[in-house]
């Protein structure tokens, strides 16, 4: 009933243009860190939260970050994208820093909670952003429209996030961050109060969205299966203070598909970074 | 009968329940009138004495309604201006808390030495008594806002103004309302202490000078319009708690931040 009422061209979103099947896309160095570092003045004095991170991130890369819990994932997280500055180091982002590529609106974060405004519908909160930006256009509306359909949403778009499930929530926090074409996506820990089918479904529905034209995607979780089944690299982290312990390339065959879960080479890498991080 | 006339009728039934017992207990007990009049004999010096009362409620009205918007606007713009200044609400912040606790209505002789005895006065009493729940819950709902929220909105570079009017104030409209009801109850108290205290006009004038003749049929028919007023100033503002937050709100109520 609610669905019908959107035609849909189906390759024209934005940012599908510069999709080329089977072309390589040459990588170039967009996110530097270099030696960067964050202490908190807590209750008890100085908290180093994270310390000493280098890494470099290149253009189309799906890069996870695990670690357990408390160890500044989440934190990294938000130095890159601006939200806190770091206090030591330094972070570039294509030559610019955090901040100012904030202000560029570089990033598209989605964060655990989906963090919805409740009293708009789906399609209002996926237009948050473009409203921020004065760009709210009828051609936005229309773009954010197709964007509900490609995550799955299509007749749900006039329905508020009270009436929509978790997964369904976190389809419209994906929607909103790309729904302004950003360059980079943030992802933190975006799927960890799923349960395991609706985590398995959102892995599928990431990985098609990221195949489509290979936006660089940094995504924190501590579920180890995840990253390795997402990412080109995961960077494992110790505990507080935060820094990369160890960095895995994942060599799995793209596109993946559940079939990739019981390859033999999946498998030994995630117990492979499991005892990694538990020792 | 439709629906909604007969969820009126189940609301008025015991309130008529109550006025015929009322009006049965005093004729067959035989009571005095001028101790506790019957119900029908409210009414009917209500209809006789309408040109004494209209003026008085005009000029109460005048008091509760002036007062209460004063009260409403520089309670909302303090609150707005406390919850963006950090400098500001360690200023306000202990004051606001030693003004609470001063019983407003313990105020009125002092306001009326000050003021004297016109609508001023009785304005200012309405609007100390309303300010209160106004500033406090309107900056407990602005700060209400989830951090995630506002770090959202940063992430995408939204200025101070648009977090205010996307996030913030809707946000604070379930807070908002309740006070608004709640200080328009208190706008009424606040009109007849004033007019309690000194006064030559308005209701609570009226239900002094009712008392000292003895003429409690009249106190009891001022006392209803007063009510009256009460009731149409809350009605109007749920309705209109309603129709807002049909469009911003969550579908949740909020606790009130008690006095």
């Amino acid at each position: 009933m609610l669905g019908a009422r959107h035609s849909v061209g189906a390759s024209s979103l934005a940012f599908d243009e510069d999709r080329v099947p089977g072309v390589v896309r040459p990588q170039r160095l967009l996110i530097d860190i270099k030696d960067a570092g964050i202490t908190f003045d807590g209750k008890g004095g100085r908290v180093v939260a994270v310390e000493k991170l280098d890494a470099q991130i290149r253009t189309h890369e799906f890069v996870s970050i695990v670690g357990p819990s408390g160890c500044g994932k989440s934190t990294i997280l938000r130095l890159i994208g601006g939200l806190a500055r770091p206090t030591a180091g330094r972070i570039e982002i294509d030559g610019e820093t955090p901040n100012e590529a904030r202000l560029a609106r570089r990033f598209g974060f989605v964060f655990q909670q989906s963090v919805m405004l409740p009293w708009r519908t789906a399609i209002d909160n996926v237009m948050l952003p473009s409203e921020v930006m004065a760009e709210a256009t009828l051609k936005r509306r229309d773009e954010a429209m197709r964007l509900l359909e490609r995550v799955g949403l299509k007749g749900y778009e006039t329905l508020y996030p009270r009436q929509l499930s978790g997964g369904m929530r976190q389809r419209v926090a994906i929607a909103r961050a790309l729904s302004f074409r950003p360059q980079i996506m943030l992802m933190d820990e975006p799927f960890g109060a799923l349960d395991a089918l609706t985590r398995q479904k959102l892995h599928a529905l990431l990985l098609e969205l990221w195949e489509a034209d290979r936006k660089t995607v940094l995504f924190v979780t501590h579920d180890v299966a995840e990253a390795v089944f997402l990412s080109d690299r995961v960077l494992i982290m110790s505990p507080r203070p935060g820094r990369i312990e160890e960095e895995v390339s994942v060599d799995l065959p793209r596109p993946r598909t559940d079939a990739t879960r019981s390859l033999p080479g999946y498998l030994a890498l995630v117990d492979r970074i499991l005892a990694r991080l538990i020792h | 009968m439709t629906a909604s006339a007969l969820g009126v009728a189940r609301n008025a039934l015991p309130l008529l329940a109550l006025l015929a017992l009322w009006e049965v207990v005093v004729r067959l007990s035989g009571v005095a009138p001028y101790i506790l009049p019957a119900p029908l004999q409210v009414a009917e010096r209500m209809v006789d004495s309408l040109d004494i009362l209209l003026p008085h409620a005009l000029y109460s009205l005048t008091s509760i309604l002036t007062g209460f918007v004063a009260a409403v606007v520089s309670g909302f713009v303090l609150a707005v201006m406390i919850s963006y200044s950090r400098i500001l609400q360690r200023l306000f912040e202990p004051l606001i808390v030693v003004l609470q606790v001063v019983p407003k209505v313990a105020l009125a002789p002092l306001f009326l030495i000050w003021f004297g005895h016109g609508l001023a006065p009785k304005i200012i009493i309405v609007g100390t008594i309303a300010f209160f729940p106004i500033l406090v819950n309107t900056i407990v709902g602005l700060k209400s806002a989830e951090s995630d929220v506002i770090e959202l909105m940063e992430s995408v570079a939204a200025n101070k103004a648009q977090i205010f009017w996307k996030i913030r104030l809707p946000t604070a409209l379930p807070f908002f309302f309740p006070a608004l009801k709640m200080a328009a109850l208190l706008s009424v108290i606040g009109a007849m202490v004033g007019e309690f205290v000194a006064s030559d006009r308005g209701l609570g004038h009226l239900m002094i000078l009712a008392n000292v003749n003895l003429e409690t049929d009249l106190l009891f028919a001022a006392l209803v319009i007063v009510t009256g007023i009460g009731l149409a100033l809350y009605g109007a503002l749920g309705w209109l708690e309603r129709s807002v937050l049909l469009r911003f709100g969550d579908g949740s109520s909020r606790q009130l931040v008690p006095l």
